[in-house]
């Protein structure tokens, strides 16, 4: 029995990921310790997170560690110790030194066994590279359930395409949650990197996209439940990805989620509402442009109501927001946002005298960003307005003021905007006559008023 | 898929899995270009057509 014991050692000893398996049944750990070291300091070099490692799984002792004499305890703390390392080196993963210190973790610590998981999903976006194929051939034979999808590519230690990949996180629950939080523990510990956040976006838009179609193709009566049931499972990596808004790519990842979800996914005004609220805040300089765009995405799928407070605070802090909407506006539909916005703005101005929306109110019409409706209600209000507002305080009387010259100045826009607005005052169930009165000047344009 | 064609006035795109994947599935996860260009690609395909207005 300890000669099979002998053998079965000696065959775990064996798994490399960068010897054959008779050389390196053959190594001592003192041998391999001093060419992992080796890795490990040119890895010290080119980040200095990694030195904190010097004084546990890369000091010398750790060559005599040995995980099956640690207690449970002990083997929960080498854990931790070992998924931080591996999350800090995953960035490098194309780097031979990084091959050389992870070797170290596989040949002492036997994390292909004991992390089987974490392992797979730090080395996952490397699944087009060779030395993913290495890390095929050294998992033990029972591998994580939802990891399950590559069975068939550890038998033929041949490297996965995207695809079944992307089949995986659409179809396994499991997975697609494990690859979700795999992702934010990464931010979370600063470990990040370009690559890492490009490959899970990428997946999970598709996945995300593939699980709402997958929700709306079974019967009528089940399909809201499903397709709830896919946005509320998540919500929550969006919630925490939102949250961390100083990671520019982990946010406007979340930017495509939403935006296929908002496509897809039916979701309600209160949910869309929510969610774009998430978006303004804590936009940074990097993220507002492609935020802008999101809410756009997010806006034409809500109905047509004012924007909230939140949401009309936020915008008006963009200081170019007209000019954006303008551009913006050649590429898709931009008007519901507009539209949204200016609502709230004229809200603003009935019922606290607030005219610092003007402006945007008088550049969204002007360029044409609304529809013909949207663009009539909006005047329409806006003769509504200068009709009630009252001339008690200052505030009132100057809101009064600057919104008799906004109706003058778009009575006399030329074009589409101009003649919208001439329809919107000829439909209007204001009193002009009266209007123009309260307010003493001329509104409608000069022929009118003369015949 | 149909229903979407009445409404004209916010007509939703249909995406297939195609489209999407031909926005990601372009080369290894360490050559993809920058998040934000993938990102308007992305809002590209899921935003309705601009008004006919704004093209003119």
């Amino acid at each position: 029995e300890s000669s099979l014991n002998l053998k079965a050692q000696k065959a775990k000893h064996s798994k490399s990921l960068i010897f054959e398996p008779r050389i390196a049944a053959s190594q001592s750990f003192e041998t391999i310790y001093t060419l992992c070291h080796e890795g490990f300091q040119e890895l010290c070099l080119l980040d200095g997170r990694f030195a904190e490692f010097q004084r546990d799984i890369f000091s010398e002792r750790s060559q005599e560690k040995d995980r099956t004499q640690l207690t449970a305890a002990e083997n929960t703390e080498l854990n931790a110790r070992l998924e931080l390392f591996l999350g800090l080196v995953g960035g490098r993963l194309r780097l031979n030194p990084a091959v050389k210190a992870v070797e170290w973790l596989v040949r002492r610590f036997r994390i292909h066994e004991y992390n089987t998981q974490f392992v797979l999903l730090t080395f996952l976006p490397y699944h087009t590279l060779p030395i993913f194929t290495t890390l095929l051939s050294i998992l033990p034979s029972a591998i994580p359930e939802e990891c399950k999808f590559l069975q068939p590519y550890i038998r033929s230690l041949t490297l996965p395409p995207r695809h079944p990949i992307v089949q995986a996180a659409t179809n396994n629950v499991q997975f697609a949650s494990s690859l979700n939080n795999y992702v934010l523990r990464i931010c979370q510990a600063r470990q990040h990197y370009a690559a890492l956040l490009a490959f899970w976006a990428g997946i999970m838009t598709e996945a995300t996209g593939g699980m709402l179609d997958k929700a709306r193709s079974g019967i009528k009566a089940v399909q809201r439940q499903n397709e709830q049931e896919v946005i509320l499972r998540l919500l929550p990596t969006l919630n925490e990805g939102l949250a961390m808004k100083k990671i520019s790519d982990l946010r406007v990842g979340c930017y495509m989620l939403l935006s296929v979800m908002a496509s897809k996914g039916g979701l309600d005004d209160k949910l869309l509402t929510a969610m774009m609220e998430a978006v303004v805040l804590g936009w940074t300089s990097e993220t507002i442009g492609p935020g802008l765009v999101c809410l756009c995405v997010l806006a034409q799928h809500r109905a047509a109501a004012q924007l909230t407070k939140r949401l009309t605070k936020e915008l008006l802090k963009i200081p170019n927001l007209s000019a954006l909407f303008v551009e913006h506006s050649k590429q898709r539909r931009v008007d519901n946002l507009a539209n949204g916005l200016c609502l709230a703005l004229v809200d603003r101005l009935r019922k606290v005298s607030d005219i610092s929306g003007i402006p945007v109110i008088q550049d969204v019409i002007e360029h044409d960003i609304l529809s013909d409706a949207q663009c009539c209600v909006i005047v329409k209000a806006l003769v509504l307005v200068a009709y009630q507002i009252e001339d008690s305080t200052d505030a009132q009387r100057q809101a009064r003021s600057h919104l008799a010259t906004l109706l003058v100045t778009l009575t006399q826009m030329p074009g589409r905007s101009g003649s919208l607005v001439a329809r919107a005052l000829a439909d209007t169930e204001v009193d002009m006559d009266e209007l123009e009165l309260k307010l003493q000047m001329a509104i409608r344009p000069a022929e009118r008023s003369e015949l | 898929t149909q229903a979407s064609d009445d409404d004209d006035e916010n007509e939703v795109p249909v995406v297939t899995h195609q489209q999407l994947a031909q926005v990601f599935d372009i080369g290894p996860s360490f050559a993809l270009p920058p998040m934000e260009e993938m990102f308007y690609q992305v809002a590209g395909l899921f935003s309705s057509k601009p008004l006919p207005q704004s093209v003119s």
